[in-house]
């Protein structure tokens, strides 16, 4: 796994959150900011006993431009937000959103089936459901062999 | 088709969209990221010289989940322009792809109008 590259992030930080809500405190003191389009996909994780459900939203990038891989206990989105190609004269009065491309890798609590692993495009946001790898729970019955 | 229409969106948190505007010499062009929202939730209208903007966005869930981890949650985007420009408002378009609201406001066409001189008695 490459650590080196900056956006490398992991999820289960309570420091990032707490971090987050301090930000979203100064955003409300701030008062009328308009957000910018942030640079790494926001992200939004639910998960039960069978499946880690992760929602990212990605607004304004096209689904061939989205990548999602699987290394082990890391999932890691990739993907490209370029901007809609104006060939008509004219102005640019107002530029908030942001374009480029990205990776975030997130770690997952447990080990995923990659063979079974969905992800679906919607209205800008991906879901991808990762059912955990099944825990063989019962005790294994050792056959003996006879010398 | 199930309806996705939101109706109690008051509790939800308001934002402003990122949002970028392109003017040409026909019309104006407006360009707001609104992630999870649905066009039925997308509600623009113009009064005088007030264009507002408001879209909610849902998070469809299903039942029996643990959240461990959020950077976003359901919320209004919201955002009030006053446009000094005559708009046709019958022929406003907008459309959402990918999460991106689109609007285009066409420009009133300058005709000039020939005026009328009555005969003062």
């Amino acid at each position: 796994m490459n650590r080196k590259n900056s956006s490398y992030e992991i999820v289960y930080n309570p420091m990032a959150e707490l971090q987050r809500q301090l930000h979203s405190l100064f955003d409300n003191f701030l008062g009328e900011m308009p957000s910018r389009t942030p640079q790494l996909p926001q992200l939004h994780v639910t998960e039960n006993e069978n499946a880690i459900l992760v929602t990212a939203e990605v607004p304004g990038i096209s689904q061939e431009n989205l990548e999602i891989h699987l290394e082990n206990k890391t999932l890691i989105l990739k993907g490209e937000r370029k901007r809609e190609t104006e060939e008509k004269e004219g102005t640019w009065h107002r530029v908030e959103r942001s374009f480029g491309s990205f990776k975030r890798a997130i770690s997952l609590s447990s080990e995923v089936d990659a063979s079974k692993v969905e992800a679906v495009y919607k209205d800008g946001v991906l879901h991808i459901s990762l059912p955990r790898l099944e825990q063989n729970n019962s005790t294994k019955r050792i056959s003996i062999r006879n010398s | 088709m199930e309806d996705t229409k939101i109706t109690n969106t008051s509790k939800l948190p308001v934002v402003l969209p990122a949002t970028d505007i392109f003017e040409t010499e026909k019309e104006l062009m407006i360009l707001m990221e609104m992630p999870g929202v649905k066009l039925e939730n997308v509600d623009i209208q113009l009064e005088s010289d007030t264009l507002s903007i408001h879209g909610t966005s849902s998070l469809e869930l299903p039942e029996g989940v643990r959240r461990s981890h959020a950077e976003f949650r359901p919320r209004n985007f919201k955002r009030v322009f006053e446009i000094y420009q005559n708009i046709n408002s019958d022929a406003i378009e907008a459309s959402l792809k990918d999460g991106v609201l689109k609007i285009t406001l066409p420009k009133q066409t300058q005709t000039s109008k020939k005026i009328a001189i009555r005969q003062a008695n």
